[in-house]
C-alpha cells in the first residue's frame, strides 16, 4: 500500500504543463512518501512514451483510459434481472442531466456500494431495463411537444454514462490518502477509491476542472444543436448543457466526498464555492518556484530593451493582441527587441495568422519567435516579461520573472492581479510588481509596457518588488511543505 | 434484395392487363427463374428423352442436374448472404461502381473452386473425358447463374433479363433434343448444358451493360465475408436444410443406386420437386408486396433516425414497419393457403394428369404442407435479415437443417410404406415457422431498443473528446 495515490487526468506523466510539473516536483521533493499513480486519460497517449522522469518513489501507476474502446467487451443484448437497482441509474442520468442537488449523494452510495458484485458496465449499458428506463425519462422529460433528437440523447446518455460507469466499478490502487488533481473524471475515481477504501480524499484545482470545460463545450461543434439559426444563439441546446450539467455534477461529487479542497488562489476558491464546494474545506496552496535557481542566473544588460512573450502560441494566450500593442509601441520608438518564447506547433494555422499579422505591421525586424527553447536562457537578458492571455491559473510564467527580478505586465485574469499588486495586506505592502491590463486591448497594453519602458526607476523598483514577493509567498519549497503537511496531518488522521 | 420490388411496382400502379402480366412474369422470373425454368425444361426434355433413351441413361441425365443444383446451390449458400449485403449496402448509398468489378471476381473463384470440386466429384465416375468435362461446364454454368440472380436483382432491365432466361432455356430444351437424338446420353447433356452457358453469358452480358466497368479494382467485398462471417453459415445451412431429405432419401433403402457417386429416390424426389411449385406464385408476391411496402417504411425508419427525429416520431414509424409487415404477410398467408388447399384438395388429380403414379400423393400432400410452411419461414427470416438478426436466423435455419434431416431418418425408419414420406420435411418446416415467427415478433416488439443498442460503442466521438 502506497501513501498517496495520485489520481491525474491528461497530465502528468503523459502530458507536459503547469500542473504536471508541479506534480513532478512534488513527489520528487518528497521522497519520505511512497506515491502511486493512477492516470486517467482519453486513450489517445496510449502507448506513447512518459514526457517526466519517474522519480523512485513512485512505486506504482495504473492507467485507465476512458474512451479507450480497443477492449470493449462482446456483450450480448439481454436482462440484468434485478443485479443492479434501475432507479439508482435514473437517478444517476437525472442528476447528470438537470444537476439536482441532494439526489446524488444516494446515487452515489448506492450505486457505488454494490460494487463487490461483479457487473460489466457494458453489460448495464445495453440491457433492456436500461433502454426501458431512458425511454421512459425521455417521454417524461419531453412529454410536450416535439423532443429532441433522440439518436443525440441516446448517443449523449450513452457518451456520458459509458466512461462513469466504468470509473464507479473500477479497480483502484490501495492507499492512505487519496489526491486528485483535478475534479472531472479523476475526482470521480479518487471519491470512489476513498469510498471503498475508507480513506481520506484530497482535491486539488490549479484550473476550475468544470469551468474550463463549461467553455469548451460552449464553442465544441461535435455537440448537436437544434435550430442553430435562431434559438442557440439565446440558449445552449440541452446537449450542451446536459454536458456541462455532467461535469458540474462530477464536480460536486468530488467536492462533496473531500476531505480538503485545495487550489492556487481566492479567485479559483470563489468559483470552487459557486460550483458546490464548502467554504470551510478549501486551502490556498499557491504554485511555488525554486527563487535561488532563478535569482542565480545572470544578468547580461543588452544595448536594447528586450519585452518577452513566454508561452505557448495558442488563440488562448492572445498572442494577436500582444503583436498589435507592439506595433502600437513601434509607432512610438524603435529601439526594443520582444521575443515569443515558446513552442508554436500546437496550433499551426493560429500561428501562420500571427505571422501575417507581424508582417501587416512590418514588424518582421522586432519580433522574433525562439520556438520551444530554455527559458532559463532568455531571462538574463530580458527587461520586461508580457501575458496577454484571455484565461490563465496562476502562470508559472510570472512567478519565474520575478525570481528574475524582471516586471511584468499581464491581463487581469486567474491570480494574476494578486501576483502582480499582492493579495493580502502585507503583500500588497510589497508594492506594485507591474502592470494590470484589461484582456484584449492592445492600446491599453501598449501603454502599460510603455509606461514601463520609459521610466527605467519604476521598471527596477516593479522588478524587485516582484522578487520580494516571490521569495516570501512563492518559494517552491513552501509549496511542497505545505502539501506535506497536508498528507502528514490525513495520515497522522488515519493513524 | 432491398428495393428491387419496389422498381417492379410501377408494373402494378395502372389496371393495365399487358403491363400487369409483363410485371408478374418479371417478378416471378427475378424469385424464381433458374429453379423453375429448369424444372419446366427437365420435364419437357424427359419427356422426349423417354423415347431415345434407356431407364438407366434417362436416370443418370436426371441425376447429373438435380446433382448440379444441390450442390451449387449448398456451394453458393456460402457466399449468397455477404454478396447480397454487401451489394444493399452500396445500393443504399447510390453506388455502383464496384459492382461489375466484384461480380468478376467472385464468378471468377466460383469459376475456379466450382470446377475444380466438380471435376473432382465426377472423376468417381467411370466416364469418358467428354461427358466430365460437360457435368463439370454444367455445374459451373448453374452457379454462375446463381451468382448473376443476386446482381440481377439490382438491375433495371427487367425486359433483357427474362429474354436472357427464355433463350437460355429453349437453347437447352432444342439443343438437348437434336443432339440427343443423334448422340444419346451425352448429347442430351451437351445440349442442356449448352443452353445453360448460352443463358449465363447474355446474363453476364445484361449485367455489364448494367453496371459500368472502371479501372482499378476494389476488394472491399471481402471484408463482408470477415465482417458477416455468420451469414456464410446462414446460407449453407439454409440450402443444405433444404437438400437434407433428398440426400437421405437417396442413400437410404429405398433409394437407388444410379452409377458412380448418383443415388437417387424417384418417388420422394419427384413429389417433393412437385409441391415446390406451389410457391412460385408466393414468392412472386412476395418480392413485390412484401418488399415494397416494408422496404419503403424500413427505410422511412431509419432515415427518421438520421434525420434527428423525436422518440414518439420513430416509435410511430416502427409501428407503421410492423403493421405494414403485418398486412403483407396476411396477404401472402391468405394467397399461399388458397393455392395450397387448393392443391391438397385436387392433389391425386393433379397426380393423374401428370401421368404419376398414385403412390406419390400422400408425399405431395406433405410436401405442399411443408412448402407452404417454407415459404413463410424465409419470407419471415428475409425480414429478420433487414433487422441484421443474423444470429436468430442462423439458428433458425440451423433448426430446419436438423429436424428436417433427423424427422426425415425417423419417418424412414417408422413409415411402413411410403405413405409417411415427406411428413418428416413437413413438421421441420412448420416448426422452422413458428421458431423463425417467435424470433421475428421479439424483434418487431423491441424493435427501437435492438436498433439502438446494438450501436457500436466507439463510436467517433473519442477523436472528438481527445
Amino acid at each position: 500500500m502506497s501513501d498517496i495515490c495520485l489520481f491525474l487526468e491528461g497530465t502528468f506523466p503523459y502530458v507536459t504543463g503547469g500542473v504536471s510539473s508541479c506534480v513532478h516536483q512534488l513527489i520528487e521533493n518528497s521522497p519520505q512518501f511512497d506515491f502511486s499513480i493512477f492516470y486517467i486519460g482519453g486513450g489517445s497517449e496510449k502507448h506513447k512514451d512518459y514526457k517526466y522522469p519517474i522519480p523512485s518513489n513512485v512505486s506504482h501507476i495504473e492507467e485507465f483510459f476512458l474512451f479507450d474502446y480497443s477492449v470493449v467487451p462482446d456483450v450480448k443484448l439481454r436482462s440484468i434481472g434485478d443485479r443492479i437497482d434501475i432507479t439508482l441509474l435514473e437517478s444517476l442520468y437525472r442528476c447528470s442531466a438537470n444537476e439536482r442537488p441532494g439526489i446524488f449523494e444516494k446515487v452515489y452510495f448506492d450505486l457505488i456500494k454494490p460494487y463487490d458484485l461483479d457487473w460489466e458496465p457494458l453489460e448495464i449499458l445495453k440491457s433492456i431495463e436500461v433502454w426501458t428506463m431512458l425511454e421512459r425519462v425521455y417521454h417524461e422529460q419531453f412529454s410536450k411537444g416535439k423532443g429532441p433528437s433522440f439518436i443525440d440523447f441516446f448517443y449523449t446518455w450513452r457518451f456520458t454514462h459509458y466512461p462513469i460507469l466504468r470509473v464507479l466499478n473500477g479497480d483502484f490502487p490501495q492507499a492512505k490518502i487519496y489526491h486528485s488533481l483535478s475534479t472531472g473524471y479523476a475526482g470521480l475515481a479518487a471519491s470512489v477509491a476513498s469510498v471503498q477504501n475508507k480513506k481520506p480524499l484530497i482535491i486539488t484545482e490549479h484550473g476550475i476542472y468544470s469551468h474550463e470545460r463549461e467553455i469548451e463545450i460552449y464553442n465544441a461543434n461535435w455537440i448537436y444543436e437544434e435550430n442553430l439559426d435562431f434559438r442557440a444563439k439565446k440558449q445552449l441546446s440541452i446537449f450542451k448543457e446536459w454536458w456541462i450539467h455532467l461535469f458540474h455534477f462530477m464536480g460536486e461529487f468530488a467536492y462533496h466526498r473531500a476531505n480538503c479542497i485545495t487550489t492556487l488562489h481566492n479567485g479559483n476558491a470563489e468559483k470552487q464555492i459557486k460550483y458546490g464546494a464548502k467554504e470551510e474545506k478549501i486551502e490556498i496552496i499557491p504554485n511555488g518556484i525554486n527563487v535561488d535557481y532563478f535569482s542565480s542566473l545572470p544578468k547580461i544588460k543588452s544595448n536594447k530593451f528586450t519585452l518577452c512573450m513566454v508561452g505557448r502560441v495558442v488563440p488562448i494566450k492572445d498572442v494577436k493582441t500582444f503583436i498589435k500593442a507592439v506595433a502600437a509601441i513601434f509607432k512610438e520608438n524603435q529601439s526594443f527587441e520582444v521575443k515569443i518564447i515558446g513552442p508554436v506547433e500546437e496550433d499551426p494555422e493560429y500561428y501562420q495568422e500571427c505571422i501575417s499579422l507581424i508582417e501587416f505591421y512590418e514588424l518582421n525586424e522586432v519580433i522574433e519567435f525562439t520556438g520551444k527553447v530554455n527559458v532559463a536562457d532568455y531571462y538574463p537578458k530580458t527587461d520586461l516579461v508580457v501575458l496577454s492571455s484571455i484565461s490563465e491559473g496562476q502562470p508559472m510564467v510570472i512567478l519565474e520573472a520575478f525570481a528574475c527580478g524582471i516586471p511584468v505586465v499581464a491581463t487581469d485574469v486567474g491570480s494574476c492581479e494578486s501576483l502582480i499588486k499582492g493579495s493580502s495586506k502585507e503583500d500588497k505592502e510589497i508594492g506594485c510588481a507591474g502592470r494590470i491590463v484589461p484582456f484584449g486591448k492592445s492600446g491599453v497594453l501598449a501603454q502599460a509596457i510603455m509606461d514601463l519602458m520609459n521610466d527605467g526607476e519604476e521598471l527596477a523598483r516593479c522588478g524587485n518588488a516582484g522578487f520580494k514577493r516571490v521569495q516570501q509567498y512563492y518559494r517552491e519549497s513552501d509549496n511542497i511543505q505545505k502539501y506535506e503537511n497536508l498528507y502528514q496531518r490525513y495520515l497522522e488522521g488515519v493513524g | 434484395m432491398a428495393g428491387v420490388g419496389f422498381r417492379l411496382t410501377k408494373y402494378f400502379t395502372e389496371k393495365d392487363f399487358y403491363k400487369n402480366v409483363k410485371g408478374s412474369i418479371y417478378s416471378i422470373i427475378i424469385s424464381s427463374g433458374p429453379w423453375l425454368l429448369s424444372v419446366i425444361s427437365i420435364a419437357i426434355l424427359g419427356v422426349f428423352a423417354k423415347r431415345s433413351l434407356n431407364n438407366h441413361d434417362l436416370f443418370v441425365f436426371k441425376s447429373i442436374i438435380s446433382y448440379s443444383f444441390a450442390f451449387s446451390l449448398i456451394f453458393f449458400g456460402l457466399i449468397e448472404l455477404p454478396l447480397t449485403r454487401y451489394l444493399a449496402d452500396k445500393l443504399f448509398v447510390n453506388d455502383m461502381s464496384s459492382f461489375r468489378n466484384v461480380y468478376l471476381i467472385i464468378g471468377a473463384i466460383f469459376f475456379v473452386v466450382g470446377g475444380f470440386l466438380s471435376f473432382f466429384f465426377y472423376s468417381f465416375f467411370d466416364w469418358g473425358i467428354d461427358l466430365v468435362l460437360l457435368c463439370v461446364s454444367l455445374l459451373v454454368s448453374i452457379l454462375l447463374t446463381w451468382h448473376s440472380m443476386i446482381f440481377l436483382s439490382a438491375a433495371k432491365h427487367f425486359h433483357q433479363i427474362v429474354l436472357s432466361f427464355l433463350v437460355g432455356t429453349i437453347s437447352s430444351i432444342v439443343f438437348g433434343l437434336v443432339l440427343g437424338f443423334y448422340f444419346g446420353l451425352i448429347g442430351y447433356v451437351a445440349g442442356f448444358t449448352l443452353g445453360q452457358i448460352i443463358q449465363v453469358v447474355l446474363l453476364a452480358r445484361n449485367l455489364f451493360y448494367e453496371f459500368p466497368g472502371y479501372d482499378y479494382v476494389v476488394y472491399d467485398v471481402f471484408d463482408y465475408f470477415v465482417r458477416f462471417r455468420m451469414m456464410v453459415l446462414v446460407g449453407f445451412f439454409y440450402y443444405l436444410g433444404i437438400w437434407v431429405d433428398k440426400f437421405l432419401f437417396w442413400f437410404s433403402d429405398v433409394g437407388t443406386h444410379v452409377e458412380g457417386l448418383f443415388y437417387t429416390s424417384q418417388n420422394y424426389d419427384t413429389a417433393v420437386f412437385l409441391s415446390y411449385l406451389s410457391i412460385v406464385p408466393s414468392l412472386a408476391v412476395f418480392l413485390v408486396n412484401v418488399e415494397t411496402s416494408f422496404y419503403i417504411k424500413y427505410s422511412y425508419f431509419f432515415r427518421a433516425i438520421q434525420k434527428k427525429n423525436d422518440l414518439k416520431f420513430l416509435e410511430s414509424a416502427g409501428n407503421d414497419i410492423i403493421l405494414s409487415f403485418q398486412n403483407a404477410f396476411a396477404s401472402l398467408i391468405r394467397i399461399q393457403a388458397f393455392i395450397s388447399i387448393l392443391l391438397w384438395v385436387f392433389a391425386s388429380e393433379v397426380i393423374e394428369y401428370l401421368l404419376l403414379p398414385q403412390t406419390l400423393t400422400p408425399i405431395f400432400r406433405y410436401g405442399l404442407v411443408g412448402s407452404f410452411f417454407q415459404v413463410l419461414f424465409l419470407v419471415l427470416n428475409i425480414a429478420l435479415l433487414y433487422f441484421k438478426e443474423v444470429r436468430s436466423v442462423f439458428l433458425n435455419y440451423f433448426f430446419f437443417f436438423l429436424t428436417n434431416g433427423l424427422f426425415t431418418l425417423l419417418t424412414l425408419k417408422f413409415s411402413p410404406d411410403l405413405k409417411y414420406y415427406g411428413f418428416g420435411y413437413m413438421l421441420s418446416a412448420a416448426l422452422t415457422f413458428f421458431i423463425s415467427f417467435y424470433y421475428l415478433n421479439k424483434t418487431l416488439k423491441h424493435l427501437n431498443y435492438i436498433t439502438f443498442m446494438r450501436q457500436p460503442v466507439n463510436q467517433a466521438i473519442e477523436a472528438k473528446l481527445g
